[in-house]
């Protein structure tokens, strides 16, 4: 297996899990499964941060975890999105979206 | 924005308080995660085994994962801090004797700064107990307020028409109350045969000193404007607390009870709150009378429309908005334009020299007034630093005991720095250990301190009997704050130093160094602990501080309490009858006093007895301003003289020497003119190269002026205080018992031997003479001792702390100098296998030791010289380099050194070939 690795610039870890959970909620190796296939296999989250960044969002508030069964009935821990974590996904979104078109129109100058 | 702090506090608290279950939880999440990892891969076809490899080197660090994601919970330090003090605490009960021996030098440490500071809070920094302290402004000498004087008028203490004067005229208080002291009071509380006379403190003040200060009655009423209207008509007392709690039980119905002052009745109106100890710092205060009742209960000496008569301070409350400055400069015009009014010719001339000499003085009143704060101030701030030193020993001493043991622990921190472990992980743990000492040793200290500052006061309460003193010792948060402080400043001290160093291993030396044990241990912290060495030469240079310090006090004591003062002080016993309130006035008073100087004469080993006026150290002193032919007074200063009346042969009997002329004699007391004795300095000053004896001196009374004719010239001596030069002084014939202190009969008694031998059968025979009369019979040495009882506080203080910082000093250089032998143990070995002597093996370690001891006082002395500079005002009869007492402090700390390393050294001296081999 072939990981064209990225490195993620700093903040974007937290819009992609923000952006994952926004669908359902999921646990730690969907997050990061969802997040390698829907970027194509082009961004694989380090574990290593992963984590961490997830227990930093939940002290933040942004999203809530509880346990649940996973599809093969196993005990997970699932993190969901609350309100003040949509409202914060939006903010990061709008912020993100106006950073690539700015990046990308300073790039195109010829 | 505040849901988010709510939901960040909730995640923090339950990560903090159900950390087991979150941790559980971390470990289950990614348990999942790899597991799910390795379906993943297996189902991409990898064998079982290969796919749970593959998912974990996937994974990376699962432990730093862990450590980041539990960084991410932000309770990281505080959990940190709570484990490294429950590991901190384990470990300090399974080495009892380290922790018992730093505790307990701890304690000792912290509660002697914890003493001293009580007593210098409470005497020279705490604010009065009142609303608003800043506002209050003292008008007068802030430690005048146990005198009066009659003659001009003063500025340091007042009279009442001028305290009336400035009240009514200032622009800048919004109100002012006067204090004056009492005499002594004769109380008899309850009726019958129950009642007792006592003498409690008490003092008058104006009707409005309660509003002034803002003291609200805690039960009854306090004093009002009515109190300060009418001479007389109010007989009646505010208690404080105290005395109520004590005197009454706290009882409702004290409060419109009777007692009887002087044998006035006088009603008890109300009780101040708790607390509340009055306006004059240090001194014991048990109720106030109104102004007004000044000549009621004094009816010897009315004072209060006397404007010659200065015996009260003043306190102002500052207007809203009015500053210091302003109000000294209102303040001080008005009350010397009040004076001049009053004033006229020379005596105005002279009080505008006087006034120009010494201001009018306008201070802050927010810490009261005080008399013991002037007298034992700069005692209580040589006792500050010097406990300083005590602590900085203390601390020294801690620390190598601390560096010790993590040079013990050396192998653990080598493991642990290996590990992974940070430097600064492993200084947060030394430095909680250290903190955990630090605040055990310090609640300790606290209770030492209660007890300690107990028994300084009941010592210098028992050295002076007309002194007293009273604080109040109970810890307050200016103490706390200052012992929590402290204690955070100790385990800073003597946690961080051998952190650093502890934590500086060189982890080759010391791993490879694990299976041999010759020189490893040693190593960490750096060749033969030369940090270790260096807080003990500092533990040795700040004892030689002290003991220097020590030394001149106690050779400064010595010289007030032996040196001769030009009586014979060691034979001399001083009596004094109170006859206030008695029969014995007028002619029977004095008929009173050769009674008794008669019969004491009598008895078997007293040589002689004569009577006096004020007499030897009985804190009585009159001054008069006398006229001399032949000398031209420059200013009335120069004409002044202190003066006593004294009864046939008073000369012979304290054992002074006259240089020209005679004693006093029984023909002095009939005959005219009236016959005097003046002192050197008197005679000196007035009479210069001329003769003294035959001449007149003029003395000005208060009401005539009488002559008296010079028939003696006595050589100088102190009878009043023992650090002063003796002022120009005239002993005149005691011939008319009217004059002078009427309230007492004085004898100074000559012994043959021990004088407490003789106090017994002297009180017996006064007893005998005057029956119910209270009778004081003192050694006049024990006289002496209580007007220099801040000098003896000062020095049993700084004798203590002295044994305390050399035992330290001797721990700490027997440590040094045992752990040192103890790694040498080999080497020794190998010189006695050699064939070394032994006692030059125990020469060597003496010697190393002694080395130590020396480099230690090189630098302690001159650092000694310099800081006795500092206390020099302290000091009596002896210069600031004193080789006497400097020598005594040099051979302490010597035969310290020799005593603290002899058991090492003789232990080295032991160390056989066998042993070396056993301990490798």
């Amino acid at each position: 297996m072939t990981d064209l690795r990225l490195d993620l610039p700093q903040g974007t870890l937290d819009l992609l899990i923000l952006k994952a959970l926004s669908l359902e909620p999921m646990h730690g190796w969907g997050i990061s499964e969802r997040i390698h296939q829907v970027s194509r296999e082009t961004l694989q989250i380090p574990q290593g941060s992963l984590y961490p960044a997830l227990h930093r969002l939940e002290r933040r508030g942004w999203i809530s975890a509880s346990w649940g069964a996973s599809d093969n009935n196993r005990r997970a821990k699932y993190y969901e999105l609350t309100r003040a974590g949509r409202k914060q996904l939006e903010a990061e979104a709008q912020d993100w979206a106006r950073l690539t078109t700015a990046v990308a129109l300073v790039l195109r100058m010829s | 924005m505040l849901s988010r702090m709510r939901s960040d506090i909730r995640y923090r608290l339950r990560a903090l308080f159900s950390r087991a279950s979150v941790e559980r939880e971390l470990d289950a999440e990614l348990r999942f995660h790899i597991e799910r990892e390795a379906e993943k891969y297996e189902r991409q076809g990898l064998s079982h085994e290969a796919a749970r490899r593959r998912a974990r080197l996937a994974f990376g660090g699962v432990d730093q994962t862990k450590e980041a994601s539990r960084d991410m919970r932000g309770t990281m330090r505080l959990e940190s801090i709570v484990r490294d003090l429950r590991y901190a605490v384990r470990s300090l009960r399974s080495r009892p004797a380290f922790t018992f021996a730093v505790v307990t030098t701890l304690a000792l440490g912290i509660g002697a700064n914890a003493a001293i500071f009580t007593l210098v809070d409470a005497l020279l920094l705490r604010p009065l107990p009142v609303p608003r302290p800043e506002q209050l402004v003292i008008v007068s000498d802030p430690a005048q307020v146990n005198n009066n004087n009659v003659g001009s008028p003063l500025t340091a203490f007042v009279s009442i028409p001028l305290y009336r004067d400035v009240r009514a005229r200032n622009a800048v208080f919004t109100d002012m109350y006067a204090t004056g002291l009492t005499s002594n009071l004769d109380v008899q509380i309850g009726g019958g045969t129950d009642a007792t006379t006592e003498q409690p403190h008490a003092r008058f003040v104006t009707g409005n000193f309660f509003s002034v200060l803002g003291v609200p009655a805690y039960a009854g009423r306090t004093f009002t404007a009515a109190e300060d209207q009418t001479s007389g008509r109010d007989p009646v007392a505010v208690l404080t607390y105290d005395y109520w709690q004590r005197r009454f039980s706290g009882s409702r119905s004290a409060i419109g009870s009777v007692m009887r002052v002087n044998d006035v009745p006088v009603t008890i109106i109300g009780v101040t709150p708790p607390g509340f100890g009055g306006d004059i710092v240090g001194q014991p205060i048990d109720f106030w009378l109104p102004m007004m009742m000044q000549p009621a209960i004094d009816a010897r000496m009315p004072r209060l429309d006397d404007r010659g008569y200065s015996w009260v301070v003043m306190m102002g409350r500052l207007k809203l908005g009015v500053t210091l400055d302003q109000a000294r400069q209102n303040v001080s015009a008005v009350e010397a334009n009040a004076i001049r009014e009053h004033l006229s010719g020379r005596a105005l001339s002279q009080f505008e020299d006087n006034l120009k000499a010494a201001p009018i003085q306008v201070v802050s009143g927010g810490r009261g007034f005080s008399e013991r704060r002037a007298e034992y101030g700069k005692a209580l701030w040589v006792l500050m630093a010097a406990v300083g030193l005590v602590i900085l020993v203390v601390c020294a001493n801690v620390s190598s005991l601390m560096l010790a043991r993590t040079v013990a622990r050396s192998r653990e921190m080598t493991v642990r720095m290996t590990l992974g472990g940070t430097q600064g992980r492993l200084i947060q743990q030394m430095l909680i250990e250290g903190a955990a000492l630090a605040v055990v040793s310090s609640v300790l200290g606290l209770l030492a301190a209660r007890w300690g500052t107990r028994v300084l006061l009941v010592t210098v309460n028992a050295s002076s009997t007309t002194s007293a003193i009273a604080i109040d010792t109970a810890p307050n948060a200016r103490v706390l704050a200052f012992t929590a402080a402290m204690a955070l400043a100790c385990a800073l001290l003597f946690g961080l130093l051998p952190a650093f160093r502890a934590t500086r291993v060189d982890l080759a030396t010391s791993l490879r160094s694990q299976g041999r044990n010759v020189m490893g241990a040693a190593r960490v912290g750096g060749g033969r602990m030369p940090f270790g060495r260096a807080l003990v030469v500092a533990q040795i240079a700040l004892s030689t501080l002290l003991l220097i310090g020590g030394g001149l006090l106690v050779r400064s004591m010595q010289q007030l309490l032996h040196s001769d003062i030009g009586v014979d002080r060691d034979h001399l016993v001083a009596v004094r009858v109170r006859t206030s309130r008695s029969q014995y006035v007028g002619a029977l008073l004095g008929q009173l006093r050769r009674d008794l100087a008669e019969r004491v004469r009598q008895l078997p080993g007293v040589d002689a007895a004569a009577f006096a006026d004020h007499g030897l150290f009985s804190g009585g002193a009159s001054g008069y301003f006398v006229s001399v032919p032949g000398f031209v007074a420059q200013a009335d200063s120069e004409r002044q003289v202190s003066l006593d009346r004294v009864g046939p042969s008073f000369f012979h009997a304290i054992g002074a020497r006259l240089v020209r002329g005679r004693d006093i004699e029984s023909r002095d007391l009939e005959t005219r003119p009236l016959g005097t004795v003046i002192n050197e300095t008197m005679a000196k000053r007035y009479f210069g190269d001329r003769d003294p004896l035959g001449a007149t001196v003029r003395v000005e009374g208060v009401k005539d002026t009488l002559a008296y004719t010079v028939v003696g010239v006595v050589r100088d001596f102190q009878s009043a205080d023992v650090r002063e030069k003796p002022h120009r002084e005239m002993y005149l014939a005691f011939n008319d018992a009217n004059v002078g202190n009427g309230g007492q009969a004085k004898l100074s008694v000559h012994v043959r031997g021990d004088p407490s031998n003789f106090v017994e059968p002297i009180r017996r025979a006064v007893q005998a003479a005057a029956p119910g009369l209270p009778i004081h019979v003192d050694p006049v040495n024990d006289l002496v001792r209580g007007t220099v009882s801040q000098d003896v506080l000062l020095v049993q203080v700084t004798i203590f702390f002295c044994i305390v910082t050399v035992v330290l000093a001797a721990l700490g250089l027997y440590g040094v100098t045992a752990y040192a032998t103890s790694q040498r143990t080999s080497e020794f070995g190998l010189r006695a296998a050699l064939g070394a002597d032994p006692g030059r093996v125990a020469r060597m370690v003496l010697g190393e030791a002694v080395r130590l001891a020396i480099t230690g006082v090189v630098i302690g002395v001159p650092i000694g010289l310099v800081a006795a500079r500092l206390i020099r005002s302290q000091l009596f009869g002896v210069g600031s380099v004193d080789l006497p007492s400097l020598s005594a402090a040099i051979a302490v700390l010597g035969a310290t050194a020799v005593v603290a390393s002899y058991l090492p050294a003789r232990r080295a001296a032991r160390v056989g070939p066998s042993e070396a081999l056993r301990a490798e």
